[in-house]
């Protein structure tokens, strides 16, 4: 059984897309409604999670407060209750229906009053047309995107308490409906501040050991991963089956079963160290992962069969409630914060990766494709540097990654919890909140996706189904060559004389992925992009005379905008009649 | 006059600017081109690799009411936050 249970967070692991989501049907419906599901990441972001609590409980503040302020900013609001609701939505437990069903119906009282619907600014970058989701994300570099969602992130905090203090004025100056739509967002923390913490955890925990996991395979897919019988890392894999891995591997690839049979399982903290209902509750969630493991037969299943990519998401999706219900079961048990538990079942969770990278090399090349293919897809989309302090061109020290991910959990949720897995680790990665990538279908398209576009240009043309934003599109474009660039751009291209920009709201049609194919049309082929240190994307044409720059990071005190240019007689002027412009709701 | 560091939320007294004449020119077109179309508000000047620029920007009694609101009240009040 233990065996299953090492598979099973392999399992896990790769499909973060979906282990993030716990869709309901009910829940889009409210998010989808208008445009309001624009999010700016670095609102939602935080490194630390004391600092999102922090924001949370100041919500909680102004739920008891009759008035709001102007200082609160509409768009700052709306993500941030979209993201509570995310989380508490993750963070629910589905073995307590009484309580879901509580849930669904706050949320819908939550969305339901037109008034609170704010109006859709813009949204023609940083546009989510699917559920909004957040993810959790491990970075090397804390000047880029962590430092700008921390800085961000207090403003917001900033602005609430500032929203607070100023009772009335918000109210005389027309703030009216943004200051009943705090409060109700304050009021729905103080009912579900619990799911929604445990939600936060759930988010860190699998989606820490996910990142460390694709950013391993990705750097060392080929060769696999090499355990060496003399120096094994943890988990203990015995000599016997060191040595006979290859054989192993050979016989057992096509038998998950019986994979894992020389493995051992060694927790890496000594359970003697945990209060006894701890000990019980985590070993309830493996064996509960097990036995859903064994019950869905996750891995045996056909990836490109529709069948078996929606057992994989129930999967994920028990999986999520399950841990879930594990955090709130032992902080209720313990009276342990759940901050506390949800490092604890971090630490777990990325203990169970450790060993299942382990076993890649058990797993056979296929699997290990698979799971390239994913990594090669999130990546982009969530950070093109990802580094974990691994050096593509050795073989991956294991160990130190590992012990890295471990001291970042512990430096996420405050606890210190890391010695009992290693003796230390180097300062390399951060953790940080962003949402994650739309996938307007959900977690089954991009499941089902991953396993079959198996090529760049199949890529570039998932993205657009995914109706990915313009950047996120660009992202991945940067990682693509131009020539395919150019042959996708051919066939896709709408022709239109004017090359403007037509940027409405993308419910009603995929427009954004239409402006996204006018402008490259404009650039002509190889065009450069280059990220300023705003972190906005500059479009610059091959001959250097059109340019496209965004201020949407850094909009200089305006709502974001974007410039168009040409370069005439060696100066650059606008190249269409605007100077500026606005993406807007037509 | 006014010298802001917006990212930084800074106030500063005096700045040196230094541009290759390239630059210069294309401070002055874009100048004058906010000289003659306040409502164009600003323009950003960026260096050759992109790692540096600056935002100039035109304000007046003409363009005073359009520009953004959190402009203005940087401007009125000189206060940030």
């Amino acid at each position: 059984m233990k065996n299953y249970r090492l598979l099973a967070i392999i399992v896990l692991l790769f499909m973060i897309p979906q282990t993030c989501i716990y869709s309901t049907p009910t829940i889009p419906k409210y998010l989808n409604k208008g445009c309001q599901k624009r999010i700016n990441k670095n609102w939602l972001s935080s490194h630390v999670y004391n600092k999102l609590v922090s924001v949370i409980d100041q919500f909680e503040e102004i739920s008891s407060d009759e008035h709001y302020a102007e200082e609160m900013n509409e768009e700052q609001l709306e993500s941030f209750t979209n993201l509570v609701v995310g989380l508490a939505i993750l963070g629910s437990s589905k073995a307590d229906p009484v309580k879901n069903a509580i849930l669904l119906n706050d949320i819908e009282k939550l969305y339901s009053d037109e008034e609170d619907i704010l109006s859709c600014n813009f949204n023609f970058q940083n546009y989510y047309p699917g559920e909004n989701r957040n993810f959790i994300f491990a970075e090397k570099d804390l000047s880029y995107e962590i430092v700008q969602c921390t800085n961000i992130f207090k403003k917001t905090g900033r602005g609430i308490k500032k929203g607070v203090k100023a009772t009335g004025r918000g109210i005389r100056k027309g703030g009216e409906a943004v200051a009943h739509a705090g409060k109700k967002t304050g009021q729905f923390i103080v009912e579900h501040k619990e799911q929604v913490l445990a939600g936060v955890g759930i988010i860190a925990g699998i989606a820490v050991g996910t990142m460390v996991v694709c950013k391993i395979v990705e750097e060392n897919s080929a060769p696999p991963i090499t355990v060496s019988a003399n120096n094994n890392p943890n988990p203990i894999i015995s000599n016997q089956s060191a040595n006979n891995s290859t054989s192993s591997q050979e016989i057992e690839k096509n038998n998950p079963s019986s994979l894992f049979s020389n493995i051992e399982w060694q927790d890496p903290i000594p359970d003697n160290k945990l209060p006894p209902a701890v000990q019980n509750q985590i070993s309830f969630l493996k064996n509960s992962i097990d036995q859903q493991l064994l019950n869905n037969e996750i891995y045996s299943g056909n990836p490109q069969d529709s069948k078996s990519v929606e057992q994989n998401k129930e999967f994920s999706q028990n999986i999520s409630s399950e841990i879930a219900h594990t955090i709130l079961d032992i902080a209720a048990t313990t009276g342990l914060e759940i901050k506390e538990v949800t490092s604890l079942v971090t630490h777990n969770i990325l203990g169970g990766a450790e060993e299942g990278i382990n076993l890649l090399n058990l797993l056979g090349e296929e699997f290990q494709k698979e799971i390239s293919d994913v990594s090669k897809l999130i990546s982009p989309l969530i950070n093109q540097d990802l580094n974990l302090g691994t050096d593509s061109k050795n073989n991956l020290n294991l160990k130190d990654a590992f012990a890295k991910a471990h001291e970042k959990v512990d430096e996420f949720f405050s606890t210190d919890l890391s010695d009992y897995y290693n003796m230390g680790a180097p300062e390399e990665f951060a953790i940080g909140y962003i949402p994650f990538f739309p996938a307007a279908e959900g977690a089954a398209i991009a499941r089902q996706a991953l396993t079959t576009f198996k090529t760049i240009e199949q890529e570039a043309a998932l993205a657009e189904e995914l109706s990915l934003s313009a950047k996120e599109i660009a992202r991945i474009e940067s990682q693509i060559t131009d020539n395919t660039i150019n042959s996708i751009a051919k066939e896709n291209f709408i022709k239109n004389e004017n090359n403007l920009l037509k940027i409405s709201c993308p419910e009603k049609n995929n427009i954004v992925d239409e402006v996204a194919i006018q402008l490259k049309q404009w650039l002509q082929e190889d065009y450069t992009v280059i990220t300023n240190k705003a972190g906005d994307k500059v479009f610059l044409s091959k001959d250097g005379l059109r340019k496209i720059r965004y201020d949407f990071e850094n909009p200089h005190g305006d709502i974001p905008h974007m410039h168009i240019q040409e370069k005439i007689n060696g100066k650059w002027v606008d190249a269409s009649d605007s100077h500026r412009i606005y993406p807007k709701n037509s | 006059m006014k010298i802001l560091n917006l990212e930084e939320k800074k106030i500063l007294d005096s700045v040196d600017l230094f541009f290759t004449k390239e630059e210069a020119l294309q401070l002055i077109s874009y100048l004058n081109d906010l000289v003659k179309n306040p409502s164009h508000q600003h323009s950003h000047l960026e260096s050759d690799d992109y790692s540096n620029e600056i935002t100039v920007w035109l304000y007046d009694k003409e363009n005073f009411d359009d520009l953004p609101s959190k402009v203005k009240k940087m401007l009125e009040d000189n206060i940030w936050e």
